[in-house]
């Protein structure tokens, strides 16, 4: 094998996978809002505060929190579409001479430098961001979340699962498949539903998903099996696991 | 913080203005990339797929893969303006979204990240229709390759095997001569040959 070139059996391999890493319409519909709704938040940001960069994190997620309002109404990707455009109205020649968000003019360097291991951000732009887990189906707005009375909003979320907390998510997730290998779904389905209880966030979550729609099919719950199994295929349209999970409680 | 936990905030790469300004340049456009250029819209929809493909060749989980692509066209919004024509849109967006995967990726290590698909969804049936077991075996394969390779063999094999780039244009999008990006993807060819061997050889040893 010399690198100059793939063998027959290699390339047959990207070409079966070649077309499965692209999105689905929903993807981009769901990105494409969410763009939206930052760029709106990042101009409004600008305008209130001179610098996003100088704006408080705080008054960016209100600020976000409004573009998702917006948005939830129907109003942000029109508003900031304009506002992309330069707020004309048919005119699609014209154009806005800078983007709507500030940007620093620094001096461009000679080179390409690394990331740095912890860049701190020049600008950031503070949205409440849904997580993919809780992506609403495709065509429709991001829910809108209303902030927690007793929690200041520049609170920290919580902190990502430790490699301690991935190894228990593991475990659980091992005790999971070992009772569906042996047969006892519902076994299954309590580990599954332990690890919902400790790690309803965790790292795993889209594998627990999975091997929940394979227990509830297994357990002939089919009506319930279906359900989650759309569920996940809505929030992991390109999983992995997806055409094991799609084939798990046939229609 | 994990990037797909609620409030996570878009990293807007904090070496974006380092990164862009060598792309930012003096000399005319050409005018089919100056049109592209001035359109977010368009570049959005142009590009978005090849966007969302990178991210997920590059190693960005599923779950995560929504903030990437967002943190990716904020750059883009940001920057547009700045871009003059100089390197493809293509590989201009290219280099955005390694920077914004690299900082995704690394949240999630690449080792948990490839157990994960070996250990922790069981197939205790196995009924899967033909087509898409092959199809889905054919993308975890290639996958998990992708993840066992080092970053600078995976863009370059990326970019040339699945994107059908050239080495020019890889060279503008990974910021490196011609020379290197042929060296990295002779190296990339033969360690996939290598792991495709390996898989080979592991399934013929199987029961």
């Amino acid at each position: 094998m010399s690198g100059d070139e793939l063998t027959p059996e290699t390339r047959a391999l990207l070409g079966a996978a070649r077309g499965a890493d692209d999105p689905a319409d929903g993807d981009r519909d769901r990105v494409r809002a969410r763009v939206l709704a930052a760029i709106g938040a990042g101009a409004a940001g600008t305008a209130g505060a001179g610098s996003a960069k100088a704006a408080p994190a705080a008054g960016g997620a209100a600020i976000a929190k409004l573009a998702l309002l917006l948005l939830a109404v129907g109003g942000v990707a029109t508003g900031a579409y304009l506002a992309l455009r330069g707020g004309g109205g048919g005119d699609a020649g014209a154009r806005q001479p800078a983007p709507v968000i500030a940007h620093e003019p620094a001096p461009a360097p000679e080179v390409l430098p690394e990331l740095p291991p912890e860049p701190e951000p020049e600008l950031e732009i503070v949205m409440d961001a849904e997580p993919a887990r809780d992506r609403e189906p495709e065509g429709k707005p991001p829910r809108v979340k209303r902030p927690k009375p007793e929690a200041p909003e520049a609170a920290e979320p919580p902190a990502p699962s430790p490699a301690d907390s991935l190894q228990a998510e593991r475990a659980l997730l091992a005790k999971a498949n070992a009772a569906l290998r042996d047969g006892n779904p519902d076994a299954a389905l309590a580990a599954l539903g332990e690890h919902q209880k400790k790690f309803p966030r965790g790292v795993l979550e889209e594998e627990r998903a999975a091997t929940t729609v394979l227990a509830l099919c297994a357990t002939g719950r089919a009506s319930e099996g279906k359900k989650s199994r759309d569920r996940f295929l809505t929030a992991w349209p390109r999983s992995v696991h997806a055409a094991r999970v799609r084939a798990a409680c046939a229609d | 913080m994990d990037p797909a936990a609620p409030g996570h905030v878009p990293v807007v790469d904090a070496a974006a203005t380092a990164l862009f300004g060598p792309m930012t340049l003096q000399n005319a456009a050409t005018p089919r990339v100056r049109s592209v250029a001035m359109d977010f819209t368009s570049v959005y929809d142009e590009h978005f797929a090849f966007v969302w493909r990178s991210m997920r060749r590059l190693g960005v989980p599923d779950r995560a893969l929504d903030d990437a692509a967002q943190d990716v066209f904020i750059v883009v919004h940001r920057r547009l303006a700045e871009f003059e024509g100089r390197s493809s849109l293509k590989s201009w967006l290219f280099a955005i979204a390694r920077r914004v995967a690299h900082d995704h990726r690394r949240r999630i290590g690449r080792k948990e990240r490839t157990e994960e698909l070996h250990e922790t969804v069981a197939d205790p049936r196995g009924v899967t229709p033909a087509h898409d077991a092959e199809r889905a075996e054919a993308v975890r394969t290639l996958h998990e390759i992708l993840n066992a390779l080092d970053d600078d063999k995976r863009e370059v094999f990326v970019l040339a095997e699945l994107e059908q780039m050239t080495v020019p244009e890889i060279a503008e999008a990974i910021g490196v001569n011609l020379n290197t990006v042929y060296s990295r993807l002779r190296a990339a060819r033969m360690a996939f040959e290598a792991a495709i061997q390996r898989r080979r050889a592991q399934q013929d040893g199987s029961p």
